[in-house]
Formats: C-alpha cells, sequence, structure tokens
C-alpha cells in the first residue's frame, strides 16, 4: 500500500509542476497578446509594463523583441539593444528580430549623431516638382 | 466553397505571428545645435548662370527662415546680410579656404555659416517606351514602341554649414532633385521658347528642405514588427 501512495503523491507533484509552468507560459503569451494589441494603438508605456511582466515571468523571445520596441519608443535605446539582442539569443535567425536590432543600431546613431563626419550626399528622383 | 476560403481567410489572419506597429523615432540635428546657436546663411550662389536671381534669394531667404523657426537658433536676418555683403564677389570656391571663412563668420560675429552652391538644368529628351496594344488586324495584343518627348530639369543644390572658428565644415550635403515633364511636339517648342522658373523654384525649395530637415531635431515614423 506504501508504494502505491508514494507513487500517487510523486505523481500528483508532477501534474502541479507541469499544470504551473503551463499557467506560467499562458500568462507570458496572455501578457504579450495584450501589449502588442495596446501597442498597434500607439499606448507603448502600457504595452511596456505588460511586458517587462511577461519578462518577470520568465518571458520568451517575442516578449524580449517586442519590449525591445517599446524601450526604443521611450528612447532607451541601450536597453531596446539589450532586448533585442536577448530576443536573438533565444531565437538566432529571425528575421523580424535583426530586422529590428539594426534600425534599433541606426536609430541610437541617429538620435546622437551630431558628432558624426560631415558627409552626406542624396538624390531624389520624381516626377512631380 | 466560399464559406471555407472565409474561414481559412480568417484564421491566417488570426493566427498571424508579427504585427508591424508604428513608433516614433527622434532624429537629432547633424550638427551640434547646443554649441552652435548663431547663422548667418550667405545669398546662394549660381555657378550654372541658369537661374534667376529671384529664385536664389527666395531660396536663401527660406534658409533662415526654416533655420529660425526649426532649429530655434538665431539667424542673422537678410536684409543685414544683403548690406554687409554688398560690393562683395561671393565665390562658392572660397569655403574651401578656412582663412577666408573665418574671416566672413567673424563679419557677422555667428558660430556657424551656411553656404550654397546651386545649379540648375533643363534638356528636351526623347524618350522611347514599349506600348502593348490590341489589333485588329492580328487578332492578338501587340508592342510597340511610343516615342514621348520629355523633359528633364535637373537642380543640385550643395550645402554647407562652415564652423566659424575653424572655419572647416561640419555638415555638408550635395542634394539633387529631378523632375521630368512629358510634353508634346507642340507644347515642347513653347517650353522651349517660353522657359519658367516655377520648376526650378519648386525644385530648390524641396532641396532646402531636405537640409533643414538634416539641421533641425524632428521626429520620423517608422516600422516595428511585434511578435505574438
Amino acid at each position: 500500500m506504501r508504494p502505491a501512495r508514494w507513487i500517487w503523491t510523486a505523481a500528483a507533484v508532477c501534474a502541479a509542476c507541469v499544470c504551473g509552468c503551463a499557467g506560467s507560459a499562458d500568462r507570458i503569451d496572455a501578457y504579450n497578446r495584450y501589449g502588442v494589441h495596446l501597442a498597434e494603438h500607439g499606448l507603448w508605456k502600457e504595452a511596456a509594463f505588460r511586458w517587462e511582466q511577461a519578462a518577470a515571468l520568465g518571458g520568451n523571445a517575442k516578449v524580449w523583441n517586442n519590449l525591445g520596441a517599446a524601450y526604443e519608443a521611450a528612447e532607451k535605446y541601450d536597453d531596446a539593444l539589450k532586448a533585442y539582442e536577448r530576443a536573438l539569443s533565444l531565437d538566432p535567425n529571425n528575421k523580424h528580430y535583426i530586422q529590428n536590432l539594426r534600425m534599433a543600431e541606426m536609430n541610437k546613431q541617429r538620435a546622437g549623431r551630431a558628432a558624426a563626419p560631415p558627409n552626406e550626399t542624396e538624390s531624389t528622383d520624381s516626377c512631380e516638382p | 466553397m466560399r464559406t471555407l476560403a472565409v474561414l481559412l481567410l480568417a484564421a491566417a489572419v488570426g493566427c498571424q505571428s508579427t504585427v508591424k506597429a508604428p513608433i516614433r523615432v527622434r532624429v537629432a540635428s547633424a550638427i551640434d545645435l547646443q554649441k552652435r546657436r548663431s547663422f548667418a546663411a550667405l545669398p546662394f550662389v549660381d555657378e550654372s548662370g541658369r537661374l534667376p536671381g529671384a529664385v536664389l534669394e527666395e531660396m536663401t531667404e527660406m534658409t533662415r527662415e526654416r533655420i529660425e523657426h526649426s532649429a530655434n537658433a538665431s539667424v542673422v536676418s537678410g536684409a543685414v546680410t544683403r548690406s554687409l555683403v554688398a560690393g562683395e564677389e561671393i565665390n562658392a570656391r572660397e569655403w574651401s579656404d578656412p582663412d577666408k571663412a573665418r574671416a566672413w563668420a567673424g563679419l557677422f560675429e555667428v558660430d556657424a555659416l551656411i553656404v550654397a552652391e546651386a545649379s540648375y538644368e533643363t534638356i528636351l529628351d526623347v524618350q522611347h517606351a514599349p506600348v502593348d496594344r490590341y489589333s485588329y488586324a492580328q487578332q492578338r495584343i501587340i508592342t510597340e514602341v511610343e516615342t514621348r518627348i520629355v523633359r528633364s530639369h535637373y537642380f543640385k543644390l550643395d550645402i554647407a554649414v562652415i564652423d566659424s572658428e575653424s572655419g572647416e565644415p561640419i555638415h555638408r550635403q550635395s542634394l539633387t532633385e529631378r523632375y521630368r515633364e512629358p510634353h508634346n511636339a507642340l507644347t515642347a517648342i513653347a517650353s522651349e521658347a517660353f522657359s519658367s522658373t516655377e520648376t526650378a523654384s519648386q525644385l530648390g525649395r524641396r532641396a532646402v528642405l531636405k537640409f533643414i530637415r538634416a539641421i533641425a531635431p524632428h521626429y520620423e515614423m517608422e516600422e516595428r514588427t511585434l511578435a505574438r
């Protein structure tokens, strides 16, 4: 009788762990989706708050990528770069994350480009003056 | 079948893993506006000899106004500039000499000078383009070559911001604006006989606006890919 009780106890503990993990992943996903919905409407601060909550729960590549965009919107370029890099460390071949990281690097330069060398050439071609 | 297609489309849209969201990005000035608060824009020089003085004056005045408003800097007025440069020959090649540039900046008592050289060219050209049409004789669509007369306008603006202390350029832009105007034989002759300065003026204004965009801090909209 004793071994059977142990087996049941172990199974219950395992089930609780699995349910707990699944619940956490669901919450991360829910926070992430809500954050995306907010960001689509321009509410970047609120979105950042949701993604930070998702990151505190463990996060995932999607959350870190989105958090990078939110930090960029808040002009926190260093934090944005770290977040994008973290997203890429979790999903190294994602072309969207790579593109976001490159844009963030470029914008960091543009935001503080007063010291850049004085050379720029532009050309446009259009049919309307 | 249609219901199935709608359902599949809805599922595809709903399952879309990424979404584009607009983001506002701050773009700083190309020059340090904390250090340089006062500017003088010297009359723009036309090396091609095709631009009327009014167009050059309009561009110079527009540069002064826009820098004053967009970059929140003080700019020497057009009247004062004209009185100070009266009788002087302004040559675009002078700006490569730091001593001369420093001397001009000292005359205006400003942190930086804005100097520009414009050139304008217009060429009447014949272009051949393929056009598809239905041939009743051959009972099929055939491709023919259509000849069009096009007037091309080229406006080039070399503009630089020169530091008053070093006499060296701290920002330089070479902007080329183009415009192609379709014509028929009659309007082509008319345009040759009565050349209008309106196109040159508009292209010049567009080039100045691009320069101001680089000088004045501003925001630009970009898109970021968010993952769902």
